[in-house]
């Protein structure tokens, strides 16, 4: 995601200069022409970084940092001041009320982008984070933030531990699964499970929301999954137990979309049942059909009265599944504002059908990247192919 | 995105133009949140004008989700007024299309206000 700046100033070309390079450089740029706006600003938009004029008509710069750091929620954006190049005094009591930097009038403009990648890289760790420290209130330190930072990164291993280690193994079939988070720790995941018979329970799930809400409420649903799913026979019943249980237990607010199916490999079929999530694709009549996989009911952990159905689907040799999270399909091109969408993904699907399935997981990874020109992702990217064997491999 | 709020015979309308993705989901949840804080008891009827709104990731629907439960503690009700293009269609993929009452007609959205109320 681009990271977003808000520059406040009274002086509207400085202002339209300012957007117009740091759009150049790849930011998101919004504006204020005064404090009071840019105080509205800050807090309806959580920029990443502010640019922020101290000389300013009504409310000058100082008083917008004492504002900003009296708030919980803008109490962590770094801020760089702008300041005239004689104005010492200003600059040091600016840094005092709590700036981050100071650049001079007139300024340089690669110097101006210079100090903000400084700024923006001493942060960037921080502002992760951002979700507990509201909840830490004055309690919030530097060392706090160190610490938790420590905490995060340990959270984030044992959150890659619960993703499976490697494809599992069930005759007849090749499968794949694919994650990439765009943060630390993430809200996506997938899960292979083994059944007795010869089958395999699979799952994909994504928690809206980033970050820690939604890493911790991710462990909650593959916890459930995995204590209940040798309980129920249909992946309706499964769902509709998940749903039940993160209804009661969590704020509605947060939820999840997930898909959970069960592959035979003994009677050749895949029985799923979707809560919201993106359609599975299904590939089929040696590729020349692709199909959307749409039985099942609403979001997970909202709404109590939610009801799932599930769906049986027979498979043939040479038959594709592909079940993916929105990252894929919302990954973006900036420059036409265009989703990557589910037609290119089912074109990939039937132009790539010869590759194994782990090939296929990368292939579609450098798609998406090929199509927004970037590797920096907005959200977590999951995919999970599964093949059937066509007898030949 | 930007957002223009209006009240008309005590529902609050929001007329939403432009893109609801990446961090606009969370400047239209203070939005509404405030507009949810400020209603009476009972009495907090809001509807989203999507007319205008072109595109709406899977975050913004989060938001339009978490906005019907806020809206439902406070006692009240939302509605989406003309949503079109892919936000249609997110909300048949959630399988949300019984949960949010969808209208075409602006008089006709404002009047549903009154009879859920009576």
């Amino acid at each position: 995601m681009a990271e977003t700046i808000l520059a406040v100033d009274d002086d509207i070309d400085i202002l339209e200069l300012i957007q117009m390079s740091l759009t150049a450089e790849g930011f998101d740029v919004i504006t204020a022409n005064d404090g009071m706006s840019a105080l509205e600003k800050a807090t309806a938009y959580s920029p990443d970084l502010i640019l922020l004029d101290l000389m300013m008509p009504v409310m000058d710069g100082f008083e917008v940092i004492g504002k900003l750091r009296a708030e919980t929620q803008t109490r962590t954006i770094p801020v760089i001041m702008l300041t005239a190049r004689a104005q010492t005094h200003e600059r040091v009591q600016g840094l005092h009320a709590g700036a981050d930097d100071y650049v001079t009038k007139p300024f340089d403009l690669d110097e101006l982008t210079a100090r903000i990648e400084a700024v923006l890289g001493r942060t960037r760790s921080t502002k992760y984070i951002n979700p507990l420290i509201s909840t830490m209130g004055d309690w919030f330190t530097e060392e706090g933030v160190e610490q938790l930072a420590s905490h995060l990164e340990t959270a984030a291993v044992i959150q890659q531990n619960l993703i499976p280690q490697k494809a599992p193994d069930l005759s007849g079939f090749d499968i794949a699964g694919f994650l990439r988070s765009s943060m630390t720790v993430s809200g996506d995941f997938y899960d292979f499970i083994p059944l007795e018979d010869n089958r395999l329970g699979i799952a994909i799930a994504d928690v809206r929301g980033k970050g820690i809400p939604a890493a911790l409420l991710m462990v909650m649903i593959r916890t459930i999954l995995r204590l209940i799913c040798r309980e129920e026979t249909s992946p309706a019943a499964v769902l509709k137990r998940i749903n039940d249980l993160l209804a009661i237990d969590t704020d509605p607010d947060l939820f999840a979309t997930m898909v959970y199916g069960i592959l035979d490999s003994a009677a050749m079929t895949f029985t799923y049942s979707s809560a919201g999530h993106c359609y599975p694709l299904h590939l089929k009549n040696g590729g020349a059909q692709v199909d959307e996989l749409k039985m099942g009911g609403m979001i997970l952990g909202t709404f109590d009265h939610a009801v799932f159905e599930s769906e049986t689907i027979p498979l043939a040799p040479g038959d594709e599944l592909l079940l993916y999270t929105d990252g894929v399909t919302e990954a973006e091109r900036k420059s036409d504002e265009t989703f990557y969408g589910e037609e290119r993904l089912s074109a990939i699907l039937q132009s790539n059908s010869d590759q194994p399935a782990e090939t296929l997981c990368q292939t579609i990874e450098t798609a998406l990247f090929d199509f927004s020109g970037t590797d920096h992702r907005d959200d977590d990217v999951t995919i999970v192919v599964i093949k059937v064997k066509d007898g030949k491999e | 995105m930007t957002v223009d709020i209006r009240k008309q015979e005590g529902v609050t309308i929001l007329d939403i133009e432009g893109r609801i993705i990446g961090s606009d989901s969370l400047a239209l949840k203070n939005i509404i949140d405030e507009q949810v804080d400020d209603a009476k008891e009972g009495n907090a009827n809001i509807l989203l004008n999507l007319a205008d709104v072109r595109m709406v990731d899977s975050s913004g629907l989060g938001i339009i989700v978490a906005s019907y439960t806020a809206v439902r503690k406070k006692g009240g009700r939302i509605a989406l007024l003309q949503p079109g293009g892919n936000i249609r269609s997110l909300i048949v993929m959630a399988k949300l299309v019984t949960v949010f009452d969808r209208y075409e007609d602006e008089g006709e959205a404002i009047a549903s206000f009154y009879k859920s109320n009576n």
